[in-house]
């Protein structure tokens, strides 16, 4: 099962709307600026301070944050825009600096059960950024990463269904794909003769996240 | 170096020259108000250390003129070669380069900003200027107003390096004021904002450092015709002008290309700006700089075709801080797993 990432962190003050999560944000990333709202999106720019514990600097990055009008249903994107990064795939980065920090499938269910600004920025920029300088300066084989591509979604399945046979996996999908509602009492769709609420039933709700048509398309890894 | 030296300072600006009053924007930076009521007094963001020293580390491309990997230190308190005078009856000769730099005409952003905002963009601009003479080993003396004095030299440390240090210190504040703020405050509809700079060595001889007042308020400084001149060249600078003492000039062998005489329009005639004690036959001339000639000849210094400048040889050195805390990084990703998707929004953001 994939970890659960609980990304509602306990602070000791309210954040129940925008406003409120970007004064949060701002106020705990003294690098930032809000743009405001451009196109779509809610922007941020300027720069993230990667720091220790003590709160001593230890390297900033340039970056513009972007939140969908779908807030907080919605995953930031994030875009590198200073050079102390290589952009290259193996960074998970992309040639026009866009970060990817998780698999998609991930950040759909962050996404759909609502994240927060201030909570991503808590979370997922230490956590990368750290990512990346082990990659170039420290032990780099002990650093965990998502194959790319197909490759990591085939491991996003077999981590969430917790196997890696891939009969039982296609199984699972296409039964996951022809029904229209997840009946706790129902058969599991991996083919186990147990209930799926005493299988996968977790992983069946975690998938709700994303849209049948995008996993109707990975059966396909599992032939 | 393929962005602007000053781009974290710039952005920033730019960024409170479009909180005017009445803006629907005001406050995009962290204002201090989560949970406070919206009469509470803002946070001064320049006094944050962390933002303070990222600021200053966007500055590293200095280092390839200096040669030396500065560390972000606050050099504040009494100049570390004469501190043993702090609150002493002793006093010591030793010479010094004082530079004095004063940023104008910021009485006119009251007209369109609140004084928050005012606040923030003449603090980022003199951080600008202390964190670039802090590159250059100067001593930040005093902040006076928007302005600052500054000596460059020391003990253990040559009147040539000092005044060298001065002289490219000045000419790099000089060079942020008017390059890198251009156009961000025509933009707003308010008045540009300039350096007036002074700068003058005085010699063993005639530069005396001791403690001045008492207590708690006193410092250590020096009394010498030089620094006090310097004070004074820089009220007769140019706008983003440096005026520099003659004691500078033995120091520059290329002078002539450099520094020209300062001089005045008086009833239709020009005249030379001469310090004069006529009892002594003292007479000290002033020179005007051309700092963009001396930066641009430069040999580790050379202008794009946007006319920024960029520095031949930059390489990134390790960041030390990366190393020593490596193993707090690596704890910090235990459990985390980037991915890679090769379909990315095709947009530029």
């Amino acid at each position: 099962m994939l970890p659960t990432i609980n990304l509602t962190s306990n602070t000791n003050f309210p954040i129940r709307n925008f406003e409120e999560d970007k004064i949060a944000t701002l106020k705990a990333n003294k690098g930032l600026r809000y743009v405001g709202k451009v196109k779509d999106f809610f922007k941020f720019s300027g720069n993230f301070y990667l720091t220790n514990p003590q709160c001593d600097l230890i390297e900033s990055f340039e970056i513009v944050i972007l939140i969908g009008k779908a807030y907080p249903n919605i995953f930031p994107i994030v875009v590198l825009l200073d050079d102390k990064i290589d952009k290259i795939e193996d960074n998970h980065i992309s040639e026009k600096g866009i970060i990817c920090f998780e698999h998609d499938y991930v950040t759909n269910a962050i996404a759909k059960s609502g994240l927060r600004l201030y909570d991503f920025a808590n979370y997922y920029l230490p956590k990368y950024f750290s990512w990346v300088l082990v990659k170039k300066y420290g032990d780099a084989q002990n650093l965990q990463e998502w194959a790319h591509g197909n490759d990591g979604t085939k491991q996003f399945y077999e981590n969430l269904l917790e196997t890696t046979d891939k009969n039982t996996v296609r199984l699972f999908l296409e039964n996951y794909c022809r029904i229209s509602k997840i009946n706790r009492n129902d058969k599991c769709f991996c083919g186990n003769d147990k209930k799926i609420k005493h299988c996968h039933i977790e992983a069946a709700h975690y998938l709700k996240a994303t849209s049948k048509q995008t996993i109707s398309k990975d059966i396909e890894l599992f032939q | 170096m393929n962005q602007k030296l000053y781009k974290n300072y710039v952005d920033d600006i730019a960024h409170y020259l479009k909180q005017s009053k009445g803006s629907s924007i005001t406050k995009g930076f962290s204002s201090g108000r989560l949970n406070e009521s919206l009469s509470s007094a803002p946070t001064m963001l320049w006094q944050d250390k962390t933002k303070n020293e990222a600021n200053f580390r966007s500055l590293s491309a200095l280092n390839s003129i200096t040669g030396l990997n500065t560390k972000y230190e606050e050099k504040l308190g009494a100049h570390p070669s004469f501190s043993h005078l702090k609150n002493s009856d002793k006093s010591e000769y030793h010479y010094i380069v004082s530079i004095f730099i004063d940023v104008r005409n910021s009485t006119g952003l009251f007209k369109k900003y609140e004084p928050d905002v005012v606040a923030n963009i003449c603090r980022t601009i003199q951080l600008a200027a202390i964190h670039t003479c802090w590159y250059f080993d100067g001593y930040i003396h005093r902040l006076q107003g928007d302005g600052l004095m500054v000596y460059f030299g020391g003990k253990g440390i040559s009147k040539q390096a000092a005044v060298d240090s001065a002289l490219m210190a000045a000419s790099f504040v000089s060079y942020f004021v008017k390059n890198d703020l251009k156009n961000l405050f025509d933009e707003q509809g308010v008045n540009r904002i300039y350096t007036r700079i002074g700068v003058d060595f005085g010699d063993a001889d005639t530069t005396l450092w001791h403690n001045a007042g008492i207590g708690e308020c006193s410092e250590v400084t020096t009394t010498s015709l030089h620094t006090s001149l310097a004070c004074k060249m820089q009220a007769q600078a140019e706008s983003n002008g440096i005026v520099a003492g003659d004691n500078i000039l033995p120091f520059k062998s290329q002078h002539s290309d450099y520094f020209a005489h300062k001089i005045y329009k008086h009833n239709g005639s020009e005249k030379q700006y001469i310090y004069e004690i006529s009892e002594e036959n003292f007479r000290y001339k002033q020179h005007d700089f051309n700092w963009e000639r001396y930066l641009k000849n430069h040999p580790s210094i050379e202008e794009d075709s946007d006319g920024n400048l960029t520095f031949r040889g930059t390489s990134v050195l390790p960041n030390p801080q990366v190393q020593q805390n490596i193993s707090y990084l690596q704890q910090n990703v235990t459990d985390y797993k980037p991915y890679l998707k090769y379909k990315f929004p095709n947009k530029e953001f």
